[in-house]
């Protein structure tokens, strides 16, 4: 493999590292990166085998480098996401479609083994179908933010980075949803008080 | 006021999900992230299993010996596995945390195949088709210029096909439904370019033996139309690279240089001065774009293309395109043919599918294994498939209608490709067949492969008296070799 960039992807240390260190630097940056880069692919294939098979490729891209983890972490970070999105671009076009279904990702808890009564069984999964449609009515923007967060575990930046948008503003409009969507316990509590 | 006592603020917004707690404490807040976080939590498990999977395919990977150490160092799993949650711990038996280290199995060759054989050859075929135009553009404009004979000679009609030669045209690119299958190029000098998942190769079209290789990650390969300059599409270089015959490079076009995030198809201007381009201007916008190959400059924006539409092919003539096309009102793709120089849609092709059950998801992908336009940009052949009945099916662009259909046989259409000279029309499915057009007949039938394999690229010689085939294992998770084998057809 050959990178065009090597200039950009300057590492910190000539020295080429081997082995064992290699494989913990290479665990460390899976960590690190896994997650948001699958959540960015999913975002925008909207197929779990998909996103799984394309960041399958972009850690194997890496793993052709071995001194890409000694490389500075911003560097790393520009590297991989650029190969991901690179990589995700190319899998659309290969595949000839656009993502066109919302991905469900909230579904009912279960409650039985929980030692909660059948009244209180009753009342979460009212309180759950209530959120979930206000859920599915939000706009999709609003949505995404709130999967992202709450089903890949996101925080408010690497959100950013899968929506292309600035951290802060995820926190906002995070923070707008949240409240919105928080009228419907307030207008519930308010409802049990009469 | 309100607000200002809110416990919900953009400053601390992560730092309270992260604890699951506001402050000052709300009760509503409170149960609205236990739900959120309760509510997916399933969703949620099936990310973290897609996490372990990759890993444990990672670990796999035998072609990389160095990565296996990295076994003994696996991730613990507070950092991989989703954060348990304060408020769910009632759930922690129900839904046990899957760890980055507990065993899992190998996706079986069943699961592969589960994704469906027809999909896979849909896309394989569709890939390769949607970077072919450039090829048959060359082709059509040099149907007289000499490949494997030397000479320009009238085709007299072709009835069967010998194998010249073959040689191995690099690994397959992985995985299941993103199948890498090379793109082939057959230049106007008698050189085939194989550009594949790891490789580049180009060699005599008369005895396969190697000009150059370079070890590059190619989607796309395509020969200028006087057969001096290759231009090739490099997936982790992100950037076009024009090459002369032995592999020196004349030009590097950096995709951020092209005006794009990603490219292809690609094809070359009659003057072999210009590339047209497909460019991903974003994930869901793309245009048509031309460059001027010596300076790398003067890029210039063609047609803007509608949103939820992508292209299939480039028409041969550089002013038409296929397109596909979003129908939300009908819940299906169109296919469209525009006009690139007046941006406008001139047809839409009348074909739909036969059994009318069109997912929503990707209908074109449910029913169109290849496609291909004719030399003259007049036909487009789409290979379809319809509850385990394969078909060709021929459309004129410009009325959109179908002209004539034959049966293909009880196999998926893996690829087609027009002969340069229009007469022709190669389709592949557990053979290669030569389908003379006016006469309406399968003239030649040759290369046969087991059901192990697949044919999944077709590419005429600019004379149309060649074929290049590439075959693969249909095990589409595996590394295996494609075998690019020479045709003389005769």
């Amino acid at each position: 493999m050959q990178y065009k960039d090597d200039d950009v992807l300057e590492p910190l240390s000539n020295q080429r590292i081997e082995g064992a260190e290699y494989g913990e630097l290479y665990a460390e940056l899976y960590r690190r990166y896994a997650s948001v880069l699958f959540a960015y692919v999913y975002h925008h294939t909207s197929s779990r085998e998909d996103a799984e098979d394309i960041v399958l490729n972009v850690f194997l891209s890496v793993l052709q480098n071995q001194r890409f983890p000694t490389f500075e972490q911003d560097k790393q970070e520009a590297w991989l996401w650029t190969i991901t999105r690179n990589k995700t671009v190319d899998h659309l076009r290969r595949a000839s479609r656009r993502p066109q279904v919302s991905i469900e990702w909230l579904s009912e808890p279960l409650y039985a083994d929980d030692g909660c009564s059948p009244e209180q069984i009753s009342l979460a999964h009212e309180e759950y179908v209530q959120l979930a449609n206000a859920v599915r009515q939000l706009p999709e923007l609003q949505q995404e933010v709130l999967r992202l967060r709450f089903g890949h575990g996101l925080k408010s930046d690497e959100i950013g980075s899968v929506l292309e948008k600035k951290g802060a503003a995820v926190r906002v409009l995070l923070t707008r949803t949240l409240r919105l969507l928080r009228r419907l316990y307030k207008d519930q509590a308010e409802g049990d008080q009469r | 006021m309100k607000e200002q006592h809110d416990d919900l603020q953009p400053e601390t917004i992560d730092q309270v999900l992260e604890d699951g707690v506001s402050w000052p404490p709300d009760r509503q807040t409170t149960r609205l992230i236990q739900h959120l976080q309760s509510g997916s939590q399933e969703y949620a498990r099936a990310n973290e299993h897609s996490l372990d999977r990759i890993w444990s395919r990672l670990a796999q990977s035998q072609k990389h010996p160095v990565f296996l150490q990295a076994q003994w160092k696996r991730p613990e799993k507070k950092l991989i596995v989703l954060k348990e949650r304060k408020v769910m711990q009632d759930h922690t038996d129900i839904y046990p945390p899957i760890y980055l280290s507990q065993p899992k199995k190998g996706r079986s060759f069943l699961r592969a195949m589960g994704l469906g054989l027809i999909a896979a050859v849909a896309i394989v075929a569709m890939a390769s088709f949607a970077l072919f135009p450039n090829l048959l553009r060359s082709a059509a404009q040099t149907v007289n210029r000499s490949t494997i004979t030397g000479a320009a000679q009238q085709q007299q009609g072709i009835t069967n096909g010998k194998q010249v030669c073959s040689f191995a045209g690099g690994t397959n690119g992985v995985l299941q439904k993103t199948l890498w299958a090379p793109s082939l190029a057959w230049s106007t000098q008698g050189q085939i370019a194989v550009a594949g998942y790891s490789t580049l190769k180009v060699i005599s079209a008369q005895d396969c033996s190697a000009t150059y290789s370079k070890t590059l990650q190619n989607y796309l390969a395509s020969w200028s139309p006087d057969g001096k300059q290759l231009v090739t599409a490099d997936a982790d270089g992100a950037a076009l690279n024009v090459l002369d015959t032995k592999g020196n490079t004349l030009a590097h076009l950096s995709f951020a240089k092209l005006g794009a995030i990603s490219v292809g198809p690609v094809m070359w201007s009659s003057d072999s001065k210009k590339l047209i381009y497909v460019a991903f201007d974003t994930l869901d916008q793309s245009s048509i774009k031309s460059v001027d190959v010596a300076s790398g400059s003067g890029v210039t924006t063609l047609l803007k293309l509608p949103v939820e539409s992508g292209v299939l092919l480039l028409m041969p003539d550089g002013k038409s395109l296929v397109l596909e096309h979003l129908n939300r009102a009908e819940k299906k793709k169109d296919i469209e043919i525009w006009n690139i120089d007046s941006g406008k849609k001139t047809s839409t092709v009348s074909f739909s599918p036969q059994s009318g059950n069109v997912q929503f998801f990707s209908p074109v992908m449910q029913s169109i294994s290849a496609d291909a336009i004719s030399p003259d940009g007049s036909q487009l052949a789409l290979g379809t498939s319809d509850h385990g009945t394969y078909q060709v099916q021929i459309y004129d662009t410009t009325s959109g209608k179908l002209q004539t259909s034959f049966d293909a046989s009880t196999w998926p259409i893996t690829a087609l490709s027009w002969s340069p000279d229009g007469k022709y029309l190669a389709e592949s499915t557990s053979a290669i067949h030569i389908y003379d057009v006016n006469a309406q007949k399968t003239v030649a039938t040759f290369g046969n492969v087991d059901e192990q394999h697949m044919i999944n690229t077709l590419a005429w010689s600019p004379d149309s008296k060649g074929l290049v085939s590439s075959t693969t294992l249909v095990k589409v998770n595996d590394h295996s070799q494609n075998t690019v084998t020479v045709w003389g057809l005769n």
